[in-house]
């Protein structure tokens, strides 16, 4: 079974609790990315995540940027630079770009409104 | 069906019928585009578009796209103008915004998984269900001989039966996403196995055997009324010529001409003779 539908049914889960969710989808990348598009990240209402669309700087950029989307309720594209820094032993040597939908998904009954 | 189309609940349901099917997600909407960010849909094949926008013309583009992306198997994007026509990308990390009344719409593919059918337990099929589970195909061995199908004989394999080949065969489907290796212990059955194979819509079906022997089953299968060109898509002998003699170089020629038909390579080598890239 691929993940990503384990990702969607705990998308599920957390909606039936009332919960706000975001999920980010790798939609395209160019030059040398950590994930290929597909690669599909959760993130939790508690701001947890899980899945992966790379790990590393971009990871922390696309948490950052769902927590804020999920803040302001709108979905949209993102696109993440990855940074290639010979500076940094052991850091990101990627320096591609990839596209990064965020969809803001919101439970169908408010919480505390009792089952539909 | 909500504002945003076809809900992920239906999206999980259908992964979990095991496809194929796509999804798309509109990602980007320009001014006046009749879908807005978020929408999804989703196409089978045989259906009509999931979440469709009630605008005709949108809506066989959508199913265009989605076929188009179902097809190759790998994640898609298409850009769809005001009419439905295909426009091209814009290059996003440029910064320029999506175009009035365009639709970004980023395709997933979820095509079944691979299976591939091993007709025969013999010595070749041992080592050909290791590497072809490996790979990652989920492997079912048929033989009508117990002591030879045996679980322990092929630990990888998802599903090792002892049948009658041709009462087994009957009960499994033959998709584009099954490949058919005959390799039984005697040409018989292979033959017999490969009347109810070649006809059906498996990517791939393989048989072992010389040269001659091949012919003869040809020979007889046509003589029996099976069409000449449907004989022509059997891949026997089988396998690439990798020089190989040992049963498991075999299997590896098998399991790489597999890949090979699958993944639309050549075969030859990659390198030019020298390190040069």
């Amino acid at each position: 079974m691929e993940p990503r539908v384990e990702l969607y049914r705990e998308a599920l889960v957390r909606l039936d609790r009332g919960e706000r969710v975001a999920l980010a989808t790798v939609v395209s990348t160019s030059g040398s990315t950590p994930q290929k598009a597909g690669a599909t990240l959760l993130v939790l209402h508690d701001g947890s995540m899980r899945g992966t669309i790379g790990g590393g700087c971009v990871e922390a950029d696309a948490w950052a940027a769902a927590r804020q989307m999920m803040r302001s309720g709108d979905s949209g594209l993102r696109t993440f630079t990855l940074a290639d820094d010979p500076d940094e032993p052991g850091g990101d040597v990627c320096g591609g770009t990839m596209d990064v939908m965020f969809e803001v998904l919101f439970p169908d009954v408010p919480a505390g409104a009792g089952p539909a | 069906m909500s504002r945003l189309g076809v809900g992920l609940r239906r999206i999980v349901q259908l992964i979990e019928e095991g496809g194929p099917f796509v999804q798309g997600t509109v990602v980007a909407s320009g001014a006046g585009a009749p879908l807005p960010v978020g929408y999804r849909v989703a196409w089978r094949p045989g259906h009509l578009i999931e979440g469709a926008s009630g605008d005709g013309a949108l809506d066989s583009a959508l199913q265009a796209s989605a076929a188009t992306a179902l097809a190759g198997e790998k994640p898609a994007e298409s850009c769809l103008g005001s009419d439905g026509i295909s426009v091209p990308m814009r290059r996003r990390s440029h910064g320029v915004d999506v175009a009035p009344r365009t639709l970004e719409v980023s395709w997933l593919p979820h095509v079944p998984e691979e299976r591939l059918l091993i007709f025969g337990a013999g010595h070749v099929a041992v080592p050909l269900c290791a590497m072809a589970a490996t790979v990652g195909y989920a492997v079912t061995v048929v033989d009508d001989r117990a002591r030879f199908a045996t679980s322990e004989r092929f630990p990888l394999a998802r599903e090792v039966i002892v049948r009658d080949f041709v009462d087994a065969i009957q009960t499994m489907a033959m998709t584009p996403w099954t490949s058919v290796v005959l390799v039984t212990r005697g040409h018989e059955h292979d033959e017999t196995c490969l009347a109810h194979v070649v006809t059906s819509a498996v990517r791939y079906v393989g048989m072992i055997g010389s040269r001659r022997r091949v012919k003869v089953v040809h020979d007889r299968l046509v003589a029996a009324g099976v069409a000449s060109d449907a004989l022509d898509r059997v891949h026997a002998p089988i396998g690439l010529d990798l020089g190989g003699r040992s049963p498991a170089e075999i299997a590896l020629a098998i399991l790489a001409e597999i890949v090979l038909v699958r993944r639309g390579g050549t075969g030859a080598h990659l390198s030019r003779g020298s390190l040069r890239p």
